[in-house]
């Protein structure tokens, strides 16, 4: 098990669309969002650092994010 | 995990992401914030992969990481991580981790046909060091080699190099970082006498234009890409272009995308500095003040083998070229000379030599190339008009030329993997010193790296075959006596001949020139072009290869004894970014089972040997110096009894456990209780990596390479340092009065680099006056023709074939394909084709297929509709991260004759079903 946030930038006319898109995913949680930037927060829970990085690739293929980037990242030790 | 506790955390480190990114919180957010770590240990430290240099911060509790986050005061990336920092701290914890030391035996006995078995570090040790002190008697110092890497930590790189160059007196030593960034270092240092960038990452927020010359920013580099993307969106005025031979993810956000023919990048750089001439753009305050033109011969071959010895037959046609090439069309305009001339390659071996050439040999120069000229010769993509790419090379030169527009280009291996890479480099520079935009906010010639320490250890400390450290350079008897009197050598122990680069060592090894290498940190089997000579000479070859590594891949595969490396944050150690930025990390956790630092493999080695086994008189053959006797480095063992040490003493007391460094001693309060295995395996009681650190700032301090004290780096506060860092201060800007302290007081700008400085004058055809003339303070403005690559596509082979790194994946993948599952994400690395090319070969997407040059052939699923990689037609592309798909084996090991790095990014191939 995993977990990482990542940040999600958009337009901000487009945040709230963007953030309806977000919680559609697996395994991705909303949490929070500045309009006034763009800036969205979610966090991904994962299995294994390939859903992981499948996850964040297809956010950043998402209609209106122009970028998205990991910045925590919580691995259990039980997984190798 | 119990439910509320994954909501915990998922709460948790949701609120802290949003803090460091400067979302407003509630204060309930702010409480669940502080909840999450509760007896972990947080530590800053700096990621593993690229040449970026992020700041992290690393948790660990009971002896293991658990968490990393992107640090939020870290300048650099201001709290993000890319993709790449998931493996930050899995890294560590692969399933196959190799922990304890493999020699390949068979009835007990080390046999070069026997499996590997574990043995202890001293049986390892014991083999090693038999097999040193065999080929050093029969070889000297040529004999014997090591292949280090832009990974090393700055103390690693130290450790080598100074073990080889001052205990063993062998200058093979070349790190992966020749592959890497090696043009941009001769770029760098014929141009402005120093090594590394004027600017820094800050330059993108000043900056109105961003120029990518084959470098894919958005895949390679993503945390820079998203500066990029926030000052184009914030920026009407703000533009991008992208040119590359292919288009990629960085096209996406580009305003313009120019897709030009391998190597014709060195024509689009004449039209332009054409077009700044033409529009009478020359910033001449500028160029009078502070600059002066040169130019050196074309002739300069393209780094391969000058004889067909060990060519496979189907090589033969392109090694040919080394020695004599018939120009063809567009060559002879841009050299000035007839199509179909043969010419003799004379000086490939007296490639780096310039003359200075007035501006009107340099007008005269660029003049055959007109839009006409270079359009036709540059387009890359069939499916675009002569026209659209026209208008496109004016607007790049439009956006250049802008008076009022700032503009930095950077480049990464498409400039630097490149037969002409040192040329392409200084053609950068060329545009940006005529226009007078470099060195200022905003404004520059950007060389990014790959590697994480490509700047801070292989350049900076200098483990390169011809490098001491602090840009010093072994052919320099001045150089050599600053660098014997810090290592308190004798004189003359150091060796003036310059060894052999990393591909030449794989020439040696199959050539029987050298016999026992040790790799360190890198992946060179998989790494090195034209890989089947290499794999050859490793195994069939009576020769010793020792692999330091912490997980299995090519390289350990073709190794006769592996040893287990200890990774980043299981050892103390310092990284220099892109940026002239130092930033050193406390070991976090232990690494597992046996494995060991690399600085603890150097040392424990270097007690193996006294000083009469190595400097006594050595035989170097080719060595010729007036200094010296011929072909050979004379003994120092009575100046060294002279100076105190005995023949009997040790490599180990004499050049690391010295008095000096016997000073710094464990335990430091400034590691804050972190653990030092490296000290507690060698027993005594000095801080090693603290020691080695601070002998190796003694060489640039007051020399413009000012690295601040050790403990300066530790601090809390403090997220890495530019150098130079005078009375604390790190430099912005170099060369710029009103940043860099060593610019002299009213110069505005003082390009004050001291290498290669003093040279003869000449004309475009070459030297016309033989006496020296002094450039002190300026930076020079090369003219370099264009130069058609060695193996273009023909009838046989039919396509260009790029190679390069993709998002996910780290060079070789032997940190970031550990753990099984990704395996399935991108199960092999795919060939990447234009549908129309793939059709033509008789193949579908998905298919498999077979990809043949001169050199092997290996097959690879095909990908013709690649979200990240669109190629032209007549272009195709292949990731080298996957082991399975050995594209190294396809590529050709041609160099540029001057940096002596690898074009990975050229070379012909045909596709067909497999």
């Amino acid at each position: 098990m995993n977990l990482s946030a990542i940040l999600v930038i958009t337009a901000p006319a487009e945040v709230n669309a963007c953030m309806i898109l977000l919680g559609d995913l697996p395994g991705i949680t909303v949490h929070h969002s500045d309009p006034a930037t763009g800036k969205i927060i979610v966090t991904q829970e994962a299995e294994s650092i390939d859903v992981e990085i499948e996850g964040l690739k297809h956010i950043k293929s998402l209609h209106g994010v122009a970028m998205a980037e990991m910045i925590y990242h919580y691995f259990e030790q039980d997984e190798a | 995990m119990s439910i509320t506790r994954r909501d915990l955390l998922k709460t948790s480190i949701a609120a802290v992401a949003a803090t460091s990114v400067g979302i407003p919180l509630s204060r309930e957010g702010h409480t669940a914030a502080l909840k999450v770590d509760e007896g972990w240990r947080w530590d800053k430290g700096v990621c593993r992969f690229c040449g970026v240099g992020c700041g992290i911060q690393i948790a660990t509790k009971d002896g293991r990481i658990v968490a990393t986050k992107g640090d939020p005061d870290s300048p650099v990336n201001r709290g993000l991580n890319c993709i790449k920092g998931y493996f930050n701290g899995k890294i560590l914890y692969g399933e196959d981790r190799l922990t304890e030391p493999l020699l390949r035996m068979k009835n007990g006995r080390f046999d070069k046909q026997g499996d590997f078995v574990p043995v202890t570090w001293e049986r390892a040790f014991d083999e090693m060091e038999k097999q040193f002190k065999k080929t050093y008697a029969d070889l000297g110092p040529t004999g014997v080699a090591v292949m280090g890497s832009g990974q090393y930590t700055i103390q690693e790189g130290y450790a080598a190099t100074k073990l080889m160059k001052a205990g063993f007196r062998s200058n093979n030593i070349d790190p992966n970082a020749r592959h890497c960034m090696a043009s941009a270092v001769a770029g760098f240092m014929q141009t402005f006498g120093v090594d590394e960038p004027a600017g820094n990452y800050d330059d993108i927020e000043e900056t109105d234009t961003m120029v990518l010359w084959g470098a894919n920013m958005a895949e390679m580099h993503p945390i820079l890409w998203g500066r990029i993307a926030d000052r184009r969106l914030s920026n009407d005025k703000a533009r991008i272009v992208n040119l590359s031979t292919y288009s990629n993810m960085s096209s996406d956000l580009a305003d313009l995308e120019i897709i030009f023919k391998p190597q014709t990048d060195l024509a689009i750089q004449n039209y332009i500095a054409r077009e700044i001439i033409k529009r009478d753009a020359v910033n001449w305050d500028f160029v009078n003040k502070h600059c002066a033109f040169a130019t050196g011969p074309y002739d300069i071959g393209y780094g391969m083998r000058d004889n067909d010895t060990y060519a496979f037959d189907a090589e033969k046609d392109i090694q040919a070229k080394q020695n004599h090439v018939r120009l063809d069309d567009a060559e002879a305009v841009a050299q000035r000379r007839k199509p179909g001339e043969r010419v003799a390659q004379d000086n490939s071996k007296s490639a780096n030599k310039h003359w200075l050439i007035k501006f009107e040999h340099f007008k005269q120069a660029v003049e055959p190339y007109t839009l006409d000229y270079v359009a036709e010769l540059a387009k890359g993509d069939a499916d675009e008009t002569l026209g659209q790419f026209k208008l496109k090379l004016q607007q790049l030169a439009d956006l250049y030329i802008e008076a009022q527009r700032k503009v930095v280009s950077f480049w990464t291996m498409g400039f630097n993997q490149h037969q002409r890479g040192t040329w392409v480099n200084e053609q950068a520079y060329m545009n940006h010193l005529l226009l007078g935009k470099q060195a200022n906010p905003g404004n520059g010639a950007f060389s990014l790296t790959g590697q994480p320490s490509a700047c801070g250890t292989a350049r900076e400390v200098g483990t390169f075959s011809h490098r001491l450290p602090a840009d010093m350079v072994v052919n320099n008897a001045k150089h050599r006596a600053v660098a014997e009197e810090i290592w308190k050598l004798p004189s003359k122990t150091l060796n003036p001949k310059v060894g052999s680069h990393i591909t030449k060592i794989m020439r040696d090894l199959e050539d029987g020139t050298v016999k026992w290498l040790w790799v360190q940190v890198c992946n060179p089997f998989q790494g090195t072009a034209n890989a089947n000579h290499w794999i050859k000479a490793a195994r069939e070859m009576d020769n010793f290869i020792v692999v330091a590594d912490a997980y299995p891949g090519i390289s350990t595969k073709v190794a006769d004894l592996v040893l287990p490396a200890a990774m980043i944050f299981e050892k103390w150690g310092g990284y220099g970014n892109a940026e002239r930025r130092t930033q050193l990390w406390r070991e976090q956790v232990p690494p597992p089972g046996q494995a060991r630092s690399d600085v603890w493999q150097v040392l424990e080695f270097s007690k193996r040997f006294t000083l009469k086994e190595v400097w006594g008189e050595q035989s170097i053959p080719g060595l010729k110096d007036e200094e010296f006797p011929s072909d050979a480095l004379p003994d120092v063992l009575d100046a060294a009894t002279a100076m105190g040490y005995s023949p009997a003493s040790t490599l180990y007391d004499v050049l690391f456990a010295t008095a000096e460094n016997m000073k710094f001693k464990w335990p430091d309060h400034i590691a804050k209780g972190h653990d030092n295995h490296t000290v507690a395996h060698l027993g005594d009681g000095w801080f090693v990596e603290k020691a080695l650190f601070e002998e190796y700032a003694r060489f640039g301090r007051g020399h413009a390479h000012d690295l601040a004290p050790f403990d300066l780096y530790m601090h809390d506060d403090v997220r890495g340092l530019r150098w130079p860092v005078v009375e604390g201060r790190e430099t912005k800007w170099r060369f710029n009065e009103a940043y860099d302290p060593y610019v002299a007081k009213g110069s505005g700008f003082d390009f004050y680099g001291p290498a290669l400085k003093s040279i003869p004058s000449g004309d475009l055809d070459g030297v016309t006056d033989q006496e020296k003339v002094n450039l002190a303070g300026k930076a020079k403005i090369f003219f370099r023709p264009y130069a058609a690559p060695v193996e273009q596509p023909d009838d046989n082979y039919n396509l260009w074939l790029c190679t390069g790194r993709v998002l996910e994946h780290w060079h070789s993948g032997t940190m970031t394909r550990r753990v099984p599952e990704l395996h399935r994400a991108v199960p092999t690395a795919m060939l990447y084709m234009h549908p129309r090319d793939a059709e033509t070969s008789g193949i579908r997407r998905k298919d498999v297929a077979w990809i043949e040059s001169r050199r092997g052939k290996i097959k690879a699923l095909v990908e013709t509709h690649g979200s990240r990689n669109r190629m032209p037609r007549g272009t195709v592309f292949v990731p080298w991260f996957d082991e399975g798909v050995f594209i190294n084996k396809l590529t050709l090991d041609t160099t540029c004759p001057i940096s002596k790095q690898t074009d990975f990014k050229k070379c012909a191939v045909k596709v067909y079903k497999a």
